[in-house]
């Protein structure tokens, strides 16, 4: 701007405008009139989706090879609304909702499962598989004290929000035998890591947490759909982080990498996706 | 492309499992720490909208291909090639087939229908997919005249990269600019303005005078900009809807550089007298101004902070042109650049987080940006001419002109973090681009 107003610029312009005629009141309107129209905008849908009817091909669950007690429920498909096509329309576009899924309640069904889960069971495997697979090197690291302050937390599995802010402190404890071996970590970890696009440009997407938990069958695909744990649901940016999220877990599928023998281990997965890690820098 | 496919390897992988112990009724969740990701642009898959006749189908073809473009040019989608879906024909009301939409690996899908009323008006109706998952994320319907498709397409891409990026679109907006013509000794400067992705370009003055520094209202469709003539150098107000346009009055000397404040209620500008330029803030309601800079060197291009209590502008006092701010009624001046180079036309971003500049140095010419307290400069272009930078509404994207050494002025586009650096897409010499605020 500067560079247009130097003087030597203006009058150049005094030059070349000696042909001007035009007053300020009479002023020339060219190209096509431009209106400006308002463009309702009308809400149909967020979330799950009543109104749609499923594909004439449903897709087979790869669920189907193998099922396990918790699968024995009708696997978890959308609803089979033939309704008519137009939903209710809102009349304003509200906020994006959280849009909770009211999916497979695997709790439940579980319960319904007789025998599915005796209580002791997870111990007893797991401490005959400490035996047979002796890690000297995660057992060297074994730190029960930290073990043991975890004892009480992570049963009722509803810890999301806590867990976060704990998180890079809380669980530097590799391999304890009960747990997944770090090469299995590892193969988890970095399958996933190979797959999650972050929203690194958004603002704040650095800062961003979100947290899934997964069950998975025996042969390692999913029993259930992908669920969030904790977040900011109602945070524009989070909602984005986390269907990013939830589509790299959902590509991850099936988990079919993990020894069959330990599935006790790792039926029940949480992957904490840490944005600021990932996004450090940029 | 400098976006490319930039593979993040940041960091050193952690990976650590929480453990479980006890008698729970069931073993707790092992955890897993994802910490690495790949930096992509996401792969969408935009098949035509679907419509019942020909009309309806004809327009639901260019909406997908308008929403495609303003995807892709945000530099955070890729796209598919229509040529490889699988799945043709889909139905809105249908469940699509995800398996077919896996397999050319489209991560969202994007599926709509066309619908012409009986009243006449067009109806738009979309939903996005999360392939994977296999749910909607995302569901909405606009109706508007079919005339108005354009519109309707770019408030469709607002809302896919609202919901994917977390982040306010862009798209519905349009770019005021300079158009240029003729040759340079003798330069034809016309008042311009198009959609944002170039579609739709009309000229509003005839090109008898120089226009410069058009800029827009953040608040509505109404334009602030000077015009040079024989004998006068004036600045404007044009209200673009009604085509209204009138002088903000008559100044001893030159009058350049105006911008509106954030509640459009004021217009700070220059005014060159006596080899002398310093700031005015004028109320547009009274018609009153101020001069809220004394300083006897020049101070200039003013630009109001989004809450409107400061100004950022430059001045040449101390020996070079840099950065300052001040309060909008001119106290507390305060520098903010103190590098090697000029630094002129600064521009707060709508968030406020950020001012970007144009910098010279080394004999080249950069588009900047730094925090609003002057740190963390960063450079994000480099030519042989680059200048101007206006924001998009969303503050994530800047527009501005590039001249190279062998001809005209284009305007280009680079994404704040300093990626996606393009031409805009109206490829006829252009520049000074202004953004509007998102259309209403």
């Amino acid at each position: 701007m500067d560079r247009e107003l130097r003087p030597a610029l203006i009058g150049s312009a005094a030059l070349h405008l000696s042909i001007l005629v035009a007053g300020l009141i009479a002023w020339p309107h060219f190209g096509r009139p431009l209106t400006a129209t308002t463009v309702p905008v009308k809400l149909v849908a967020r979330g799950p989706t009543p109104d749609v009817r499923p594909a004439a091909q449903a897709p087979e669950p790869a669920e189907a090879q193998a099922p396990e007690p918790v699968e024995a429920a009708p696997p978890p498909e959308p609803e089979p609304a033939p309704a008519p096509p137009q939903p209710a329309p809102v009349p304003k576009p509200t906020p994006p909702k959280p849009a909770p899924e009211p999916k497979l309640d695997l709790d439940a069904l579980a319960k319904k499962v007789p025998k599915a889960k005796p209580k002791p069971q997870p111990k007893l495997d797991l401490d005959a598989l400490a035996r047979q697979k002796p890690d000297p090197k995660a057992q060297a690291r074994l730190d029960l004290d930290a073990l043991a302050s975890r004892l009480p937390r992570p049963a009722s599995g509803r810890r999301g929000e806590t867990r976060a802010e704990q998180a890079p402190q809380s669980r530097d404890a590799v391999g304890a035998a009960q747990g997944l071996t770090a090469d299995e970590a590892s193969l988890l970890a970095s399958k996933l890591n190979r797959l999650w696009n972050p929203n690194c440009a958004a603002e704040g997407a650095s800062g961003v947490q979100v947290r899934v938990n997964i069950r998975l069958t025996q042969t390692g695909a999913l029993a259930a759909s992908p669920r969030l744990i904790g977040g900011q649901p109602g945070d524009p940016v989070w909602q984005a982080a986390a269907q990013r999220a939830l589509t790299a877990v959902a590509r991850g599928a099936p988990y079919d990498e993990l020894p069959p023998d330990r599935y006790q281990v790792w039926k029940d997965i949480n992957f904490n996706f840490n944005g600021r890690q990932a996004c450090g820098g940029r | 492309m400098r976006l490319g496919f930039l593979i993040a390897a940041l960091g050193a992988m952690t990976i650590s499992v929480a453990v479980a112990v006890g008698g729970a009724a069931r073993a707790a969740p092992v955890e897993v720490d994802v910490n690495q990701g790949v930096v992509a642009p996401l792969p969408i898959a935009v098949p035509a909208f679907t419509g019942a006749d020909p009309r309806a189908s004809g327009i639901g073809g260019d909406i997908a291909q308008v929403v495609s473009g303003d995807l892709e040019r945000s530099g955070f989608f890729r796209p598919l090639d229509p040529n490889g879906f699988v799945e043709r024909n889909l139905d809105i009301n249908v469940q699509p087939r995800f398996q077919d939409w896996r397999v050319i690996n489209a991560q969202a899908l994007v599926n709509g229908a066309a619908t012409i009323e009986p009243d006449g008006r067009l109806r738009v109706d979309f939903r996005v997919w999360d392939v994977f998952n296999e749910q909607q994320i995302l569901g909405v319907q606009f109706v508007s005249t079919p005339e108005n498709w354009r519109r309707v397409a770019h408030k469709i891409s607002d809302a896919v990269y609202q919901r994917l990026t977390g982040e306010t679109g862009y798209f519905d907006t349009r770019i005021v600019f300079v158009a240029e013509s003729g040759p340079k000794t003798n330069r034809i400067k016309r008042l311009a303005i198009m959609d944002q992705d170039g579609a739709n370009p009309s000229y509003l003055t005839d090109g008898s005078y120089l226009v410069m520094t058009p800029r827009f209202s953040t608040t509505d469709q109404e334009i602030t900009y000077m015009a040079l003539r024989a004998d006068s150098a004036r600045i404007y107000l044009f209200n673009i809807e009604t085509g209204r346009q009138e002088t903000l009055g008559q100044f001893p000397g030159i009058v350049f550089a105006p911008r509106f404040s954030p509640d459009g209620g004021k217009v700070a500008f220059s005014v060159e007298r006596n080899g002398n330029t310093d700031i005015y803030v004028m109320d547009l309601r009274t018609r009153t101004s101020q001069r809220i800079t004394s300083d006897p060197a020049i101070d200039t291009s003013p630009s109001f902070s989004p809450d409107g209590g400061k100004i950022v502008f430059n001045s040449d006092r101390s020996g070079t042109a840099q950065i300052y701010v001040m309060n909008v009624d001119g106290s507390g001046v305060r520098r903010l650049t103190f590098a090697n180079g000029r630094y002129t036309t600064p521009v707060w971003a709508p968030k406020g987080d950020y001012i970007a500049f144009t910098k010279q140095t080394g004999g080249q010419f950069h588009i900047g940006v730094m925090r609003a307290d002057g740190s963390d400069e960063r450079i994000l272009t480099t030519s042989y001419l680059d200048e101007g930078p206006t924001w998009a509404p969303n503050g994530r994207v800047i527009m501005f002109s590039r001249e190279t050494r062998q001809g005209g002025s284009r305007l280009w586009s680079v994404d704040v973090s300093g990626r996606n650096l393009r031409p805009a897409p109206y490829t006829s010499p252009a520049s000074d681009p202004a953004w509007s605020p998102l259309l209403k």
